[in-house]
């Protein structure tokens, strides 16, 4: 069914006939326009330039389009390996500017801290031991003196308090 | 490993050989510092009067202004955190005996009686090796006892560990 049957067809046989002559005139108007070159007479600058985006923005409600979107179905038809095979992963490393991200890398920090790591932990390492060396005297003393040192809870040491 | 046994020792009594450690290391730190005023007391006076000036390192006076020295620098280190250069380095310091944090005049007391532990042939130190909670005579004048207190928690500045049920679970093996 065309537009055209949309039209209510007279019961006036003038009338049809008028109607046949319209409808025959306006083919003929339509078969005989180059289409191409009427597109090309059109300024589709200035007609963009005539819409107001900033206005069809504004009534947009991206939030709700974006909830909409199902991203995981977008994702899902990615192929990434066919993606990940036509990366030229030399061509991005010899991008890469090592020197520049050296410079940019607290070298001094990083080996400061590692090193610091490691001093701690000989420290703390020199601390147990001395401590060891303590509990051995302690508990040498203990015996010569036949005594029992009573299990004495650790003293906290309350900073900050008077 | 290491930090689960420094844990076990925290808030513990300190014993002889930490305090002896620390004490020698501080020896040498105040010697040292010493050293380096008197040099430095020279070379302004050569620049000041043109004259060499040395000091003769047995005279009294030298003698007194070392001991007074030594009184000031363990005074001082014990007064503003409870804990001298050589303490920090074997993870000690000296509390209250309640464990709470010495207040300045409780170290000046210490600092005062600290000479007397060392008088008859260091008598008043015997308390640190035969002392349940090894105690030296200072520590008794004043008040004080001395703990470990080092590791990961005591580092990064959060609260001390609990209280342990009793004497460090690294406990020396029987005979050792």
């Amino acid at each position: 069914m065309t537009p055209r049957d949309h039209y209510r067809r007279p019961a006036n046989p003038a009338e049809a006939l008028a109607q046949q002559l319209a409808e025959r005139a306006v083919d003929l108007v339509v078969g005989a326009l180059d289409v191409n070159e009427l597109a090309s007479r059109v300024d589709v600058n200035a007609i963009i330039d005539r819409i107001d985006v900033n206005s069809v923005l504004r009534k947009l409600d991206l939030n709700t389009l974006v909830g909409q979107l199902d991203l995981n179905a977008l994702v899902g038809q990615l192929d990434l390996n066919a993606l990940v095979s036509q990366l030229d992963v030399n061509e991005l490393a010899q991008r890469i500017d090592v020197a520049s991200l050296v410079e940019k890398a607290d070298l001094g920090a990083i080996i400061a801290e590692s090193s610091g790591g490691v001093v701690r932990e000989t420290v703390d390492a020199v601390r147990c031991q001395t401590a060891r060396l303590d509990q051995v005297i302690d508990h040498w003393v203990d015996l010569l003196l036949r005594r029992k040192r009573p299990a004495s809870p650790a003293l906290l040491t309350a900073r900050g308090e008077p | 490993m290491t930090a689960q046994r420094s844990l076990s020792y925290q808030g513990h009594y300190a014993g002889a050989v930490s305090r002896l450690l620390s004490f020698v290391i501080d020896l040498v730190v105040s010697a040292g510092a010493f050293s380096l005023g008197l040099a430095a007391i020279s070379y302004g006076a050569q620049v000041i009067t043109g004259n060499l000036v040395s000091w003769n390192r047995s005279s009294g006076v030298v003698i007194g202004i070392f001991a007074l020295w030594e009184l000031v620098y363990f005074g001082c280190s014990w007064g503003a955190s409870g804990r001298t250069a050589g303490m920090a380095l074997f993870g000690i310091r000296v509390v209250r005996g309640d464990g709470t944090a010495l207040e300045p005049r409780r170290a000046a007391i210490r600092t005062i009686a600290f000479p007397f532990s060392f008088l008859f042939c260091c008598l008043g130190l015997f308390g640190i090796v035969l002392g349940r909670e090894n105690r030296a005579l200072h520590d008794v004048i004043a008040g004080t006892v001395v703990i470990y207190e080092w590791g990961p928690r005591a580092r990064d500045g959060s609260p001390n560990p609990p209280a342990l049920p009793g004497p460090p679970s690294t406990a020396p093996e029987a005979g050792a």
